[in-house]
C-alpha cells in the first residue's frame, strides 16, 4: 500500500452531529484557551441563569454542547484516569459542578407534532408529554450508567429514588423495583406517543396516555427527587439540560420551552444552542410573561467572539491552526512527516506582488492599467498622449505593477509625477521621510489588496484567493467554513498534485483558489434551499455582491474594500422585510459586526452588517472589512435587493469628484490586521 | 427476529403484444402529470394485456396550476383516453388529508378486491400513504404496482451535478404514518437510497443527524452510467466518515431492496432505523413495503417548495410488481 | 443550437484552417471537475490528472482545434462506465439471485416449498466458466463462487458436468456478439438445460443465444441508449447537433489508435460496438479503442490486457 492508498482527507468530517464521543474528544479544541469570553468554562455548568449559545451553521455550537454533555465528559474522565490522574467519573463530574444532558430532536420529529387535522392545543399537550418524558429518560439513562459503573450505589437508588420516581410516573410504574424498570416504564409511555403519531395520519384517533404530564412535572420533578434522595447529588451538582437546534422547534413548542427557561428551579438550568435569530417567539404560556435577554437568559454569540478577534487579534488564527492540527494528525503520512501546520500547507499569507506579476505576465500589453489616465472623467484636466507617455515614464515600476497602480491613483488625486516617484523611491530605499511614510501607509496598510483587485479587474482576470490568512478571513468566524475550504483544497491537491501534497506538504495557490471559488458558488446556490425566503436570500446575496463589486473596482478607490452596510429602521418595522432580514442573519448570509459602530467614521452609532465573506470569491471582493464606509439601505432599496434579480446598483456617496482630494475620514481608519 | 420464509416475487417487464389472458383490475390509482410517463400504462394497457374497470386520477392543484400550455395539454391528455374515470382533487403537500378522504370519494372503492397503483408520477410520500391506507384500511391482500422508467434524465450542459429535481426551500418530514419507533434504541441509523439530487441527501443527513449512515446505490441502474451519476452527485454524503461503504441494490426492483434492508435491519437490532427513499421509485416501493412489515422503521423525505417541471425525457421499460400485504 | 467554440488557448496559428466544432460542451475545467468527482467516488482513485493529461496528448488537433478535441475527449471520458471490485462482487450476487428467480419460475417439479426448491436447484446446477481457464469467465467465476457461497462441488467443466446435473450454468462477464457462447452450444449436451449468466449482454446476443438453446440471464442489458452513436444514445441528448462531429472525432482517432495495435479492431470497437465501459480487471474491446489502445502511437487511459491464442514473441529477463 502506498501513501496514495492511505490518504484520507483529514477535513472530510465537518458535522459534529455525525461524530461519536471519541471523535469529539479527538477534535476538541477549547475556545476558552484562545479567546477572552464573557463566560468561563466553569459557567457552562455552574452559571444559574440559562445560557443561549447562538451562531451560524458551522460555528461549532453542536460540538460545544456535545463536548460538555455527559457521554463525552465521562469518556474524558476515563481517558484521564487511564493516563494516571486520580479520581473517578463522579468526582470528575462533581469537580465540574454539573451533568450535561444533551437533547436534540430532529426537524422531522418536531414537525410531526402539527397538522393532520388536529387542533394546535392538543398537539401542545402531546408535545409537552413527549418532551417531559424524553428529558426524564435522559436523566434516568445517565443515573443508570453511573450505577452500572459503580459510581452510584444501586441499593440506595432502588430504595429511595426509584420509589419516589415510580410514584411520580403513576399506576403503571407501581411495580418498579429498580431503575431499569423505571426506564422501561418511561419508554412504554413514549411508545404511546409514537403509536398515536403513526395512526393520526389516517384516522381520527384520540390521544389517551396512561398518565399525562404537564410541563415541569418530570423535567424539574425528577431532578428534585434526585437531589433529595441521592447523596452524591446533594452538594450542588447541577442538572444542565442542553437543548440543541432550538430553531427547529416550531413556535408553539418554543412557547412551552421558553416557559421552562423562565422558571428554572435551583439545581437545574438550560443551555440552548440555536442559529442566530433562532427564537420564533419570546412568549411563554402565560400571556403576560415573556423571556428577555439579561433577565431570563444570557446570550452568547459565537461569531461575535470570533469575528471581533479576527479584526483585532490573532487568536482566531491560532485557534484555527489548532483545529486543523488535530485533523492533520489523523493522517499517517502527515504525522510521520510532521506536516501538521496548516499555514505551511496553504502559505501564511498572499504574496500580492507575485500575484500581480503573474497576472500580467502573459499579457501582450503589460501597461494596460495606465489606460486609466486616458479616462477624462476621472481627471481634473485632460491629458494628451504625450503627457500620459511622460507620466508613464516617470512613475513606471514594471517589477511591481501594484506600485504602478498606486502611483496612477496618486496622479488622479492630483499629486505631481515627480513627487510620486520620489515617494516611491524613498519608500523602496527605506528612507525615513514623511513622504515615504505616507506612501508606505497607503501601499501596505490601506490599498494593497484593493490595488490587486483593481488590477485584476482591469485585465479582466479573477482575483486569486489563497493562503492561510485569506482562508481565515473567508471563513467569517465560522470554523465549519474554514474546514470546508481546507477540505476542498486537499481534495483538489490530492487529485491534481498528490506528490506535492504528500511529499512536500504544500498545496499550490491555484488549487486553493479553485476551492475558495467552488465554495463561494456552492454556498450561494445553497441559499436557495433555505426553508424560508430561500430565493430572496439568494437574490440578496447576489445583489449585495454586485453592489460591493462596483465599489471595489472603482478606479478612484473612493471607498476601497467597502463591503458593509446599514439598514434603515423602517425595514425592521415591516413584518415581511424584517423576517427576511432575520432569516438572512440566522443563516449567516449576512453578519452583524460585533458592536455598534458609526456608519462612517464620526457618524452616530448604528448596527453594521457585512456580507458573509465566504461569498467574496464569487464577486472578486475583498475578504477584509475596512470600516471606512457603509452603504445605507433604505426600505425600498432593501426590498429590491431581496426580491429582484440584477438590481440596478446605486453607487456611492456621493461626492468624490475626479481629481479631488482623496477620501480621508476624519478619524483613524481601521487598519488591516494580519492573523499571523 | 423469527426466521423468514422465502417466497417468490413477481416482477414483470411489460411487453406490448398479443396476450391470451387479460388481467382485469377493479381500480387503477394514478397521478395526473405532464410527464409523458404519467399515462403510459393507460395508453398501452391493451397492448400490455391489462384492463382497468375504473381509474381514480389524483389531480394535484400545485401541478396543474402553474403549467405552460404545452405541459397543461400533456397533463390533461388523460381526457382523450376514453376511460371510466374519477378525479380526486388533492394537494401534494398533504397526502394525509387526501388519503383520509379517499374512503368517501368513491363508495365502490371499499369493496374492490383487485386494485392497481401506477407510481410513475406520484410523489413518494403520496404512494407511501396510499399503500399504507390500502394495507390497513381495506381488505385488499395485495396490490399490483405499475411503473414506467424514463428513457433519460435531463442534465443541463451534460454536467451531472446540474440535475435538480426540486427548487426552493426544503423541509424534511416524516412521511405520515411512518414515524417509526425510536424508544429502546441506542443509536440512530439513516439509510439513504441514493438519487441524482445530491442536495437532498446532504439536507436530510444534516437534519436527521444520524450516528451512522448507510448508503444504497441503485445498481444495476436503468442505464449503465446512472450508477455513477448518483455517486458523483452525492459526494458530500459519501466523504463523511460516518457514512459506511456503498451498498448496492437493483434500481428497478423493490424486492431486492427489501431483502437488503431486511438484512441490514437484522444486524442493527438496537438501532432506530430511518430510511430516506430519494432514489428510484421501485427502490422506494421496496422501502415502503419494508416499513409496512417493520413499523418501527421511520421514513423521512425532503418536501420541496416546488418540484422541477421537467426532469426526465420520454418513456422506456414498463414494469408491474405484485406487492403482497400479508407476508408470512 | 450551433455556437462556435472560442479557443481559450490562443493557439490560432496551430489551428489555422481546422474546422471548428459545432458543439457546446462544458468547459475543460468543468469536465475535469466532473471527472475528479467520478474518480474520487466511483473509480477508486484509479486516475490522476497526470494520467489524464498524458492521454489527452493523443489528441493533437488532427480533426478539430486541439482545445476542442481536449474537451471532447474529456466529455467522452466522463461518459465511461467503470465497474470497480465491489460492484463486480455485487453483480455476482445479483446474477445468482436472478438465476434462482428465473429457475423458480421455470422449474416445475411439484414442490411448493420455495426453500426446498431453491436447494434442489442449486444442488442440480453445475457452474462453469464460459471460455478457457485464464479467460475472464474463469476470473469472474471465482468471485461468483465466493459471493454466493457455492461449494466447489458445484463447479465443473461445462462439457463434462456431474451426472446429477440438470442445469449447466455458464458464467462470463460480457456477451455482446454471442460468438463465444455459440461456440459452446455446438458442443453442449442438449439433454441438460444450458444457462448463461453474464454481467452484461446485448439484446441481440440474448435473442440469438435463446434461439440456439441457451437461456441468457444478465444483470445489465445493453440497449441502443448505451451505444455512443445510436439515435437513442443518452450521451447526446443535450447536444444533438454535435453528433456527427463527435462520431468523426471518435472514428478518426479510433483508426489512428489502431495503427500499431497488435490486435486491431474497428475504430469504434470490436464489430463496431461503440460502447464505453470497463472493469477493474480489464477493458473489453467492445469499448471505443481511444480508451484502451496501447501501442507506440497511442497512450491508453483504461488499460486493456489483450488476449492472444499464442504469444508470438516473448522476452525473458537476464536472470531466470
Amino acid at each position: 500500500m502506498n501513501s496514495l492508498d492511505l490518504f484520507r482527507n483529514p477535513f472530510s468530517d465537518y458535522n459534529a452531529n455525525a461524530m461519536d464521543t471519541k471523535k469529539i474528544l479527538d477534535y476538541w479544541c477549547s475556545p476558552f484557551s484562545f479567546f477572552k469570553s464573557p463566560i468561563s468554562e466553569q459557567d457552562i455548568y455552574q452559571h444559574d441563569m440559562p445560557i443561549v449559545f447562538m451562531g451560524g451553521r458551522g460555528t461549532g455550537k453542536t460540538m460545544f454542547l456535545k463536548y460538555f454533555s455527559y457521554p463525552v465528559q465521562r469518556d474524558e474522565a476515563l481517558r484521564k484516569i487511564a493516563s494516571g490522574i486520580s479520581g473517578n467519573i463522579l468526582s470528575f463530574i462533581k469537580s465540574r459542578g454539573g451533568i450535561g444532558f444533551y437533547l436534540r430532536f430532529d426537524g422531522p420529529v418536531l414537525r410531526s407534532f402539527e397538522g393532520k387535522g388536529l387542533k394546535p392545543e392538543i398537539w401542545d399537550a402531546v408535545f409537552t408529554q413527549y418532551f417531559e418524558l424524553q428529558v426524564c429518560k435522559s436523566y434516568i439513562e445517565v443515573i443508570l450508567d453511573l450505577v452500572k459503573r459503580e459510581q452510584l450505589p444501586r441499593d440506595e437508588i432502588d430504595k429511595e429514588f426509584v420509589v419516589r420516581v415510580s410514584q411520580k410516573l403513576g399506576a403503571s410504574a407501581g411495580k418498579c423495583r429498580c431503575i431499569e424498570d423505571i426506564l422501561s416504564v418511561v419508554e412504554n409511555m413514549l411508545e404511546e406517543i409514537t403509536s398515536f403519531r403513526a395512526k393520526i395520519g389516517f384516522s381520527s384517533v384520540q390521544f389517551v396516555p396512561s398518565k399525562p404530564f404537564a410541563a415541569q412535572d418530570l423535567s424539574f420533578g425528577i431532578v428534585e427527587i434526585a437531589i433529595e434522595t441521592i447523596n452524591e447529588f446533594k452538594d450542588g451538582v447541577k442538572f444542565v439540560i442542553m437543548v440543541d437546534e432550538y430553531e427547529n422547534y416550531v413556535e408553539r413548542q418554543q412557547v412551552i420551552l421558553n416557559t421552562l427557561l423562565k422558571f428554572v428551579t435551583p439545581g437545574i438550568t438550560f443551555r440552548i444552542g440555536m442559529r442566530l435569530e433562532g427564537f420564533h417567539t419570546y412568549d411563554t404560556i402565560s400571556p403576560k410573561e415573556f423571556i428577555k435577554e439579561g433577565r431570563d437568559y444570557t446570550k452568547f454569540v459565537f461569531e461575535d467572539i470570533l469575528i471581533k478577534d479576527q479584526q483585532h487579534g490573532q487568536r482566531y488564527g491560532r485557534f484555527l491552526m489548532n483545529v486543523a492540527q488535530k485533523r492533520l494528525e489523523t493522517v499517517q503520512e502527515f504525522r510521520e512527516r510532521k506536516f501538521l501546520n496548516i499555514s505551511l500547507f496553504l502559505g501564511k499569507r498572499e504574496n500580492l506582488e507575485e500575484e500581480a506579476c503573474n497576472l500580467i505576465g502573459n499579457e501582450e500589453n503589460k501597461t494596460k492599467h495606465f489606460d486609466i489616465l486616458s479616462r477624462t472623467e476621472l481627471l481634473r484636466t485632460k491629458l494628451d498622449d504625450k503627457a500620459i507617455k511622460n507620466i508613464k515614464r516617470v512613475i513606471s515600476k514594471p517589477e511591481n505593477p501594484l506600485l504602478e497602480v498606486l502611483n496612477i491613483l496618486w496622479i488622479i488625486r492630483g499629486v505631481e509625477p515627480k513627487t510620486i516617484k520620489k515617494a516611491m523611491d524613498e519608500y523602496l530605499e527605506k528612507v525615513s521621510s514623511p513622504l515615504a511614510k505616507k506612501y508606505g501607509l497607503d501601499y501596505v496598510n490601506k490599498y494593497k489588496l484593493s490595488l490587486m483587485i483593481l488590477l485584476a479587474s482591469i485585465y479582466r482576470k479573477p482575483k486569486m484567493y489563497y493562503s492561510f490568512n485569506t482562508f481565515c478571513f473567508l471563513s467569517s468566524g465560522i470554523v465549519g467554513s474554514f474546514i470546508d475550504l481546507c477540505r476542498r483544497s486537499f481534495q483538489y491537491a490530492y487529485f491534481e498534485d498528490p506528490d506535492t501534497l504528500l511529499g512536500k506538504g504544500l498545496i499550490p495557490n491555484h488549487l486553493q483558489n479553485r476551492a475558495a471559488r467552488d465554495m463561494a458558488k456552492t454556498e450561494l446556490e445553497m441559499a436557495n434551499r433555505i426553508q424560508n425566503y430561500g430565493h430572496n436570500l439568494y437574490l440578496f446575496a447576489k445583489n449585495l455582491g454586485n453592489l460591493f463589486e462596483k465599489y471595489q473596482k472603482d478606479p478612484l478607490m473612493r471607498y476601497p474594500e467597502t463591503n458593509q452596510f446599514t439598514i434603515d429602521a423602517s425595514i425592521r418595522g415591516d413584518r415581511e422585510l424584517d423576517d427576511m432580514f432575520k432569516t438572512a442573519l440566522q443563516w449567516s448570509i449576512i453578519q452583524a459586526k460585533p458592536s455598534l459602530q458609526g456608519q462612517t467614521p464620526g457618524a452616530s452609532k448604528t448596527d453594521i452588517y457585512t456580507l458573509n465573506r465566504t461569498f467574496s470569491p464569487a464577486f472578486d471582493l475583498t475578504y477584509r472589512t475596512r470600516g471606512a464606509y457603509s452603504e445605507k439601505l433604505d426600505a425600498s432599496y432593501f426590498k429590491a435587493l431581496m426580491t429582484q434579480d440584477n438590481v440596478k446598483i446605486r453607487f456611492g456617496p456621493r461626492g468624490k469628484k475626479a481629481g479631488g482630494k482623496s477620501v480621508k475620514p476624519k478619524s483613524k481608519e481601521g487598519l488591516q490586521q494580519r492573523l499571523i | 427476529m423469527p426466521k423468514i420464509r422465502s417466497k417468490e416475487y413477481n416482477m414483470q417487464l411489460l411487453h406490448p403484444g398479443h396476450h391470451d389472458v387479460i388481467t382485469e383490475y377493479d381500480y387503477l390509482l394514478t397521478a395526473c402529470g405532464s410527464d409523458f410517463r404519467a399515462y403510459q400504462i393507460l395508453r398501452m394497457s391493451r397492448d400490455f394485456g391489462v384492463l382497468f374497470r375504473k381509474v381514480l386520477f389524483f389531480n394535484f392543484e400545485e401541478r396543474h396550476s402553474c403549467l405552460d400550455s404545452t405541459l397543461l395539454e400533456a397533463y390533461q391528455s388523460y381526457e382523450g383516453l376514453g376511460l371510466n374515470a374519477s378525479l380526486i382533487g388533492c394537494s401534494i403537500k398533504d397526502p394525509s388529508t387526501c388519503v383520509k378522504a379517499l374512503r368517501d370519494s368513491d363508495p365502490d372503492f371499499r369493496s374492490a378486491t383487485k386494485v392497481a397503483l401506477d407510481i410513475s408520477c406520484f410523489t413518494k410520500p403520496y404512494f407511501f400513504c396510499l399503500l399504507k391506507y390500502l394495507k390497513e384500511q381495506t381488505m385488499i391482500s395485495d396490490v399490483t404496482v405499475f411503473y414506467t422508467e424514463p428513457m433519460s434524465y435531463v442534465f443541463s450542459k451534460g454536467l451531472y451535478q446540474s440535475y435538480h429535481s426540486t427548487s426552493g426551500p426544503l423541509s424534511v418530514m416524516e412521511i405520515p404514518g411512518f414515524p417509526g419507533n425510536d424508544t429502546r434504541t441506542t443509536k440512530k441509523v439513516l439509510v439513504v437510497l441514493l438519487g441524482f439530487d445530491g442536495e437532498l441527501s446532504s439536507f436530510i443527513t444534516e437534519d436527521v443527524a444520524p450516528d451512522d449512515t448507510l448508503v444504497i446505490n441503485g445498481f444495476p441502474a436503468y442505464a449503465p452510467k446512472f450508477k455513477e451519476i448518483s455517486l458523483i452527485n452525492n459526494e458530500k454524503l459519501l466523504i463523511s466518515s460516518a457514512t459506511g461503504p456503498v451498498l448496492y441494490s437493483r434500481a428497478n426492483s423493490p424486492f431486492e431492496i427489501f431483502n437488503l434492508l431486511e438484512h441490514l435491519y437484522e444486524k442493527e437490532t438496537s438501532a432506530f432505523f430511518n430510511i430516506a427513499p430519494i432514489g428510484t421509485k421501485p427502490m422506494a416501493l421496496g422501502a415502503c413495503l419494508f416499513a409496512l412489515v417493520y413499523p418501527a422503521v421511520r421514513i423521512v423525505y425532503p418536501l420541496p417548495q416546488k418540484y422541477a417541471d421537467v426532469t426526465t425525457q420520454e418513456c422506456w421499460n414498463s414494469w408491474s410488481y405484485e406487492i403482497p400485504f400479508r407476508t408470512t | 443550437m450551433l455556437i462556435y467554440f472560442n479557443s481559450r488557448y490562443g493557439n490560432e496559428n496551430k489551428n489555422a484552417g481546422k474546422q471548428k466544432m459545432s458543439i457546446v460542451l462544458p468547459s475543460e475545467e468543468e469536465l475535469f471537475y466532473q471527472i475528479m468527482l467520478t474518480v474520487d467516488n466511483v473509480w477508486d482513485n484509479k486516475l490522476s490528472k497526470k494520467d489524464i493529461e498524458k492521454w489527452l496528448c493523443n489528441f493533437n488537433g488532427a480533426v478539430f482545434p486541439v482545445a476542442d478535441e481536449r474537451r471532447l475527449a474529456l466529455y467522452v471520458l466522463s461518459s465511461f462506465v467503470y465497474y470497480n471490485e465491489n460492484e463486480v462482487r455485487h453483480l455476482c450476487r445479483t446474477l445468482f439471485s436472478d438465476y434462482l428467480h428465473w429457475m423458480l419460475l421455470h422449474e416445475k417439479d411439484g414442490n411448493s416449498d420455495v426453500e426446498r426448491k431453491l436447494d434442489s436447484i442449486v444442488y442440480t446446477s453445475s457452474f462453469c466458466p464460459l471460455g478457457k481457464p485464464g479467460e475472464s469467465g474463469a476470473f469472474v467465476l471465482y468471485y461468483f463462487r465466493q459471493e454466493n457461497n457455492i461449494g466447489t462441488k458445484q463447479m465443473s467443466d461445462a462439457l463434462h458436468p456431474p451426472s446429477y446435473t440438470k442445469t449447466v450454468v455458464l458464467v462470463d462477464d460480457v456477451t455482446i456478439s454471442g460468438d463465444q457462447a455459440n461456440a459452446y452450444v455446438r458442443m453442449a449436451d442438449k439433454s441438460k438445460r444450458n444457462v448463461l449468466l453474464t454481467f452484461i449482454a446485448s439484446k441481440d446476443a440474448t435473442e440469438v443465444l435463446c434461439n440456439n438453446g441457451i437461456q441468457v440471464i444478465s444483470c445489465i442489458t445493453l440497449d441502443e441508449r448505451s451505444k455512443f452513436f445510436s439515435n437513442d444514445a443518452n450521451l447526446y441528448r443535450d447536444f444533438r447537433s454535435s453528433f456527427e462531429d463527435c462520431k468523426r472525432f471518435a472514428e478518426e482517432y479510433g483508426a489512428k489508435s489502431m495503427t500499431y495495435q497488435e490486435k486491431p479492431v474497428e475504430p469504434l470497437g470490436y464489430k463496431n460496438s461503440q460502447y464505453a465501459f470497463g472493469f477493474f480487471y480489464n477493458t473489453p474491446d467492445n469499448s471505443l479503442p481511444i480508451f484502451w489502445a496501447d501501442n507506440q502511437g497511442w497512450t491508453p487511459i483504461m488499460k486493456r490486457y489483450e488476449k492472444f491464442e499464442e504469444v508470438p514473441y516473448r522476452e525473458f529477463p537476464r536472470f531466470v
